[in-house]
């Protein structure tokens, strides 16, 4: 009669093999960890730069249009219009910017405005936040001779 | 095996996301880009506008030779009483447009734009 003989594995190869193992698993855990923070952080942007994009995309509307615009201090810019109305921008210690129209009406745009600061020249209205290249929001009546401050 | 498997999904996932990331980001980047360049048209218009209607000019005009390719830019006046002209504006490329509407009042002899509605 022919004996069985099983072979099992040396502790070599176990120890191995769980090595690879928990190389493996952490492998995965720090990929899986990278995806979520990546889709945090990519909809945060994607997020911020809209809100930005549209924050200055009414700011240039209310820009344009000017006869006059002044900047009392870094965080705040009066825009005046021809029919003698005005609208403020504000930036808050919370990173919002905030408008506030002819009828006190406020509109805020949160979490855009971190490390933003307005600056003036004669025809328009620059827009920094320390990093990159200010935005210049030109007034179409002042850079054509229209009314001036 | 079934590691493994996981493993290369969420490095699929990790490569879909940035590859989303970028391609957003270009795009915001190239429509940035041209709507400056479409404020410079307009700015341009603007200037032909006040030029022409200096000379009393009236109608449709199309600015000829804009360097870039496909882009177009349209000037055209409405006459709402003899002091006061209404100059449309519009400048585009193919899959995006910019607009403005001018209001120019005559005062001493001079035509000046009292208003700029920038249509986005």
């Amino acid at each position: 009669m022919r004996a069985h003989r099983h072979r099992g594995f040396t502790i070599t190869e176990v120890l191995m093999t769980l090595s690879l193992l928990v190389i493996f698993f952490a492998a995965a855990g720090e990929v899986f960890r990278s995806t979520v923070l990546l889709g945090k952080s990519s909809q945060d942007l994607c997020d911020t730069a809209s809100q930005a994009d549209s924050a200055l995309r009414q700011l240039r509307i209310d820009a344009w249009n000017a006869r006059a615009i002044s900047v009392p201090d870094p965080r705040s810019a009066r825009i005046s219009f021809a029919d003698g109305t005005a609208i403020t921008w504000q930036l808050d210690s919370q990173k919002s910017a905030i408008r506030i129209d002819a009828a006190g009406h406020s509109q805020r745009w949160e979490n855009i405005a971190a490390g933003w600061s307005f600056t003036a020249d004669a025809d328009s209205l620059i827009v920094s936040d320390g990093k990159s290249v200010p935005q210049r929001i030109i007034s179409q009546i002042l850079l054509t001779g229209g009314p001036k401050p | 095996m079934i590691a493994a498997i996981a493993l290369m999904s969420l490095s699929a996932m990790t490569l879909t996301l940035l590859g989303s990331t970028i391609f957003n980001q270009s795009r915001r980047t190239q429509i940035l880009g041209e709507d400056a360049q479409l404020r410079q048209f307009l700015i341009a218009g603007a200037a032909f506008a006040q030029s022409h209607i200096q000379q009393n000019s009236t109608g449709e005009f199309s600015m000829p030779k804009i360097s870039l390719p496909a882009a177009q830019l349209t000037v055209s006046f409405d006459s709402i009483s003899s002091s006061r002209v209404t100059a449309h504006i519009e400048a585009s490329f193919p899959h995006h447009r910019l607009s403005q509407q001018l209001i120019f009042i005559l005062e001493n002899g001079q035509w000046r734009i009292t208003q700029a509605r920038l249509g986005l």
